[in-house]
């Protein structure tokens, strides 16, 4: 079963992602800020990386540069999640090597669920 | 030489000597003048020789400059105040050698952020090649008003964040309860319900897309990306996105012959089809029955594009109150068509096409027949 580690500190959107992965049949795991995320993906070695950007402590990009800069966690592919649409975000996010970045408002769970599957199938997992 | 003559001469030495004097107060009194009101300007200002050197400072951009008195500043010492890319003699010798003024924004000295001024002072009772003899700076302290500017950036960053986190979980949600749990959902009542918070959900993020669009814009901080583009390709693809609204209406959607023949433009394609969904959108909104064509064609250095409905259309009186804040023509507030959206529209609409070195307006309308919008862009 295909594995993910979502790093989400709000409650509301944590829950309901969850739950939608869960009802499409994927293993998921969830860390409430920076620092669990960094430490979870260790343990659990996910196939995808869903990622917050605005979190207390360590921040979704802070998270990413250390994510990318870690040899045995660089060739997880990311995907970065977030409600700041703004454009240099997106742009800092994809040059620090997410594989996209989502407005989490803009989007339908559907559409994360399609996008996971999509990355997930080209990257031949 | 007479008695009478040096008597006279004497005389004529004594006035000499109380014209001098008078001159000398008269002097005294304007420079005085000139001196205090100087130092009375909130502004800082620095008059420097054509060298360029430092000739005369005011009280208050000695005040910036530094909290202890001390005698004369070089430019070379302000320069070392100032950030190190900004090198204020250099300007100050190209302006005087190129003879124009120059507008320095957010130079930051320690904690403060300066506006900077800098113009050649020309002697106009010179006559024949008239040469600067120095220049002035201008110098406005605006650490406040960027503080303020900031914050406010914060503010609507945080804002959207924090707004747009909550409605995301309300429409996920009803939109997980829909794909999801189609047996409970066998109950119209409550598969209806979930509907509705799926719609408000969605009208809500809108929005609060709409009003965070209006204040980027309105202060310039949306930044565009012009790409050359074909309007076509953004034509297909937003009667594309909006055929089942149009279907809904039974209206028929057409792209008019001259989109294919037009020029590529110069803009920010995700901002222009912003505008064309807009245009659209709102003709679909006001048109009950016929159909709606967008096509374009080249007008010299632009591309013109066109949406025409045969919708409602509009009385003169209400077509003036296009294109304004929150506007929809001829609504008054009480009797707003609140299911339309939120006025907001056609004013980022035009917001967006003059931040692109176009313009959009209302070409034709009449009432019962159908309106015509339109809009240029520059060709690339």
């Amino acid at each position: 079963m295909q594995k993910i580690l979502m790093i989400e500190d709000d409650p509301l959107v944590g829950r309901l992602y969850k739950r939608v992965f869960e009802l499409e049949g994927f293993t998921i795991e969830w860390a409430e800020n920076g620092q669990d995320g960094l430490d979870k993906v260790k343990t659990m070695g996910p196939d995808i990386i869903l990622l917050d950007v605005m979190m207390k402590g360590l921040n979704g990009l802070e998270v990413l540069t250390r994510l990318k800069d870690e040899p045995k966690t660089a060739g997880i592919p990311v995907l970065v999640l977030t409600n700041v649409s703004d454009a240099r975000i997106t742009q800092l996010a994809t040059e620090k090597g997410a594989v996209a970045a989502m407005v989490k408002s803009e989007t339908e769970p559907e559409g994360v669920v399609g996008m996971i599957k999509g990355i997930l199938a080209k990257a031949g997992k | 030489m007479g008695m009478r003559e040096e008597q006279g001469l004497e005389k004529r030495i004594r006035e000499l000597e109380a014209t001098v004097k008078l001159r000398t107060e008269q002097l005294i009194a304007s420079t005085s003048r000139a001196y205090s009101f100087l130092d009375s300007l909130h502004m800082g200002f620095i008059m420097c020789d054509v060298n360029p050197e430092v000739v005369l400072t005011n009280t208050s951009v000695r005040g910036f400059l530094s909290d202890e008195a001390r005698g004369e500043w070089t430019l070379a010492e302000i320069d070392q105040l100032l950030e190190p890319s900004l090198h204020l003699k250099e300007l100050v010798t190209q302006s005087l050698k190129e003879q124009r003024s120059m507008e320095l924004n957010e130079v930051n000295l320690g904690k403060r952020v300066l506006r900077l001024f800098i113009a050649p002072m020309v002697n106009n009772e010179a006559k024949g090649d008239v040469q600067p003899i120095g220049a002035v700076i201008l110098v406005e302290d605006v650490t406040e008003k960027t503080v303020l500017e900031r914050s406010k950036d914060e503010f609507f960053f945080i804002a959207s964040h924090e707004l747009r986190t909550p409605l995301t979980a309300i429409r996920g949600n009803a939109s997980v309860m829909k794909k999801y749990y189609p047996d409970v959902m066998k109950d119209q009542n409550l598969s209806a319900m979930v509907d509705d918070i799926h719609t408000s959900s969605m009208r809500l993020i809108e929005l609060v897309n709409d009003f965070l669009d209006v204040s980027a814009l309105e202060q310039g901080k949306i930044q565009m990306n012009p790409e050359a583009f074909k309007l076509d390709d953004v034509v297909t693809e937003v009667l594309r996105e909006l055929q089942s609204l149009g279907d809904a209406k039974s209206l028929k959607l057409v792209a008019g012959p001259g989109l294919g023949g037009t020029p590529a433009v110069l803009a920010d394609r995700k901002r222009v089809k912003q505008v064309v969904y807009n245009l659209l959108g709102n003709a679909i909104k006001f048109t009950d029955g016929g159909g709606i064509t967008v096509d374009a064609q080249a007008e010299g250095k632009f591309a013109h594009c066109t949406v025409t409905d045969t919708g409602s259309g509009m009385s003169e009186e209400n077509q003036k109150l296009l294109f304004r804040k929150f506007q929809q023509a001829g609504s008054s507030l009480l009797s707003r068509d609140t299911t339309t959206g939120t006025g907001l529209g056609l004013y980022i609409s035009k917001l967006i096409v003059e931040l692109s070195g176009g313009k959009i307006g209302l070409e034709h309308s009449e009432v019962g027949k159908g309106s015509t919008f339109g809009f240029t862009l520059p060709v690339a």
